[in-house]
């Protein structure tokens, strides 16, 4: 079953249905492990396919309980290791041998995503710092969530069970209008914004040809390397709009994933704003764990700084490989790795020579963070290309275009970013003020007869295409 | 160890931390009002509380502070 698509809804709205029929817990997570192992189902022709999936969270369950009664580390780590390589075998990175992949069709919808809560679960587990003992229940509805199953949010457990069984989340008049517009506005981002982000880069890709005049390949290289970030915000905080909106007819919370990201005036900010759950995991349990361990290895207070900039490089490398299995996403890694640890030295190396207060003063600068912001965006974009396009792809971009109109659509987008995003940003906040409380467009009035626009657009934009729902770029982790 | 001792010492971390002799720990102050304090500089602050009160803390523990006040209380459950 797609997410999002009318089918979606039809199966959420029985399951909200059925799940506000009673506040108790047992009946809520009954409902929802029905509702989760009936998704899960539909992806599939055969239980068997669901085998090596399962395994995964056996393992992950089996090892919780272990590493909550025993707390050996050599177990831990033995544990956490049979867990990273299953979930490499099992989504068939490249740098296992070929031989050990399954030779089966089997089920691997939202793995990556499941992988990053069992792992977090075990390392709690182990660190004692989960808030209880995990039930099979809670545990298996968890890992399992069908709002968050196929592209996330990547929930922690404690936030999790808050809602789930400790304190559901109130759905009162109020709540089910924010939740409606969500839903909306993530399936007008989806379904109609998207695909025509999508059509764009895939003409401009296409309009690519040595018989293009030098302004026109400029002009084109800027698109090509501009439009791609922008389809994949619009479908992936589409697809976190729908599912946050959906979850809360459940009476589940799910954390945000996007705050607005392109208005970041620093790489180290954009991360902080993209993807924020992932990011936040990996803080959590690859950054922070990994920095502490080499600042007591090495306790110099000079080396501080430059421990941080290795542990930013290596966080957001495994960023990039995460993404994907082959030599295209260790690159994407590197980017998005130097990106953060440039990014980091830039920041020490200007507040050591002009001082806290004198770079606090630079950034505040608006032409500095204009420029900073249109940096960001080209360098995220400049990483993309590893993202969506293939070795054979990059260079035939570099050979019709040539290194001048390379250089050139550089400059373009990142002038035209730090322009326009600026731009953005101060018109985002506008409307913010706007829209504010006691603001006509506030009104629930207005917001309705917005949403239900954006609804019939929708609608007709789904009948005319007769196609089925639109495709999500996160679908594939 | 009291929570006003456990205070005391915070306050001379964060000033060390944050080279700010004007930071004074109170169970409200947060990284935004801090300048400076962004992930990296919390882990140092981390680092710091760690090799003065001779605790270790979890990676979700880590992450779940939300203010001064929550690291006094976490300092305060493993010293206690």
């Amino acid at each position: 079953m797609n997410v999002p698509s009318f089918e979606f809804l039809g199966f959420a709205t029985v399951v909200a249905a059925l799940i506000n029929i009673s506040n108790a817990a047992p009946w809520r997570r009954s409902i929802l492990l029905l509702a989760n192992i009936g998704f899960v189902l539909t992806f599939t022709h055969s239980p068997l396919q669901l085998v090596p999936f399962g395994g995964l969270l056996v393992l992950g369950y089996a090892g919780m309980k272990l590493v909550e009664v025993h707390k050996n580390k050599a177990v831990f780590i033995v544990l956490l290791a049979a867990l990273i390589f299953l979930f490499c075998l099992l989504k068939q990175y490249t740098f296992v041998p070929h031989a050990l992949f399954l030779q089966i069709v089997y089920f691997t919808v939202g793995m990556s995503y499941v992988f990053f809560r069992v792992l977090h679960l075990v390392i709690d587990a182990y660190q004692d710092a989960l808030p209880d003992r995990v039930g099979l229940l809670s545990y298996a509805n968890y890992t399992l969530n069908f709002t968050s199953l196929v592209s996330g949010p990547i929930q922690l457990y404690p936030d999790y069970l808050r809602t789930e069984s400790v304190q559901p989340a109130a759905l009162d008049q109020a709540a089910v209008g924010r939740a409606l517009e969500r839903i909306v506005a993530g399936f007008f981002k989806v379904s109609v914004l998207s695909p025509l982000l999508f059509y764009a880069q895939t003409v401009v890709v296409h309009a690519l040809t040595p018989h293009l005049s030098p302004a026109q390949r400029v002009v084109d290289g800027a698109l090509v390397l501009s439009i791609f970030p922008v389809y994949v915000y619009i479908n992936f905080s589409g697809y976190m709009d729908f599912v946050i909106g959906t979850a809360r007819f459940l009476r589940l919370e799910l954390p945000e994933n996007f705050n607005r990201p392109f208005i970041a005036t620093s790489f180290i900010e954009f991360w902080g704003r993209w993807h924020m759950t992932l990011s936040n995991w990996l803080k959590t349990y690859v950054y922070s764990p990994l920095l502490l361990s080499l600042m007591r290895r090495f306790p110099s207070r000079s080396a501080e700084p430059y421990l941080g900039v290795f542990v930013y490089f290596v966080t957001f490398f495994l960023i990039g490989l995460w993404h994907g299995r082959t030599s295209m996403f260790v690159v994407f890694g590197v980017l998005l790795g130097l990106g953060v640890s440039v990014n980091k030295l830039h920041q020490i190396l200007l507040t050591q020579l002009l001082g806290a207060a004198r770079y606090r003063a630079l950034r505040a600068n608006s032409f500095y963070a204009a420029a900073s912001r249109g940096l960001t965006f080209w360098w995220f974009a400049f990483a993309m290309l590893w993202f969506w396009s293939s070795w054979v792809q990059l260079a035939e971009f570099a050979r019709i275009l040539g290194a001048p109109a390379v250089l050139l659509a550089t400059g373009l987008v990142l002038s035209s970013a730090a322009l326009l995003l600026t731009g953005l940003k101060y018109l985002e906040e506008s409307w913010l003020t706007l829209t504010g409380a006691g603001s006509p467009l506030a009104s629930r009035y207005v917001r309705a007869a917005w949403c239900t626009t954006l609804a019939v657009v929708v609608v007709s934009v789904a009948v005319i295409l007769n196609a089925p729902s639109a495709h999500i770029v996160y679908k594939a982790f | 160890m009291s929570l006003d001792a456990i205070y005391q010492k915070l306050t001379q971390i964060l000033q060390n931390v944050f080279d700010d002799d004007s930071l004074v720990a109170r169970p409200d102050l947060t990284a935004d009002q801090v300048d400076g304090w962004d992930s990296f500089a919390h882990l140092r602050l981390i680092f710091a509380v760690e090799k003065a009160f001779g605790v270790n803390f979890a990676a979700s523990q880590i992450a779940s502070l939300q203010n001064v006040g929550d690291l006094a209380t976490l300092i305060n459950s493993k010293v206690a």
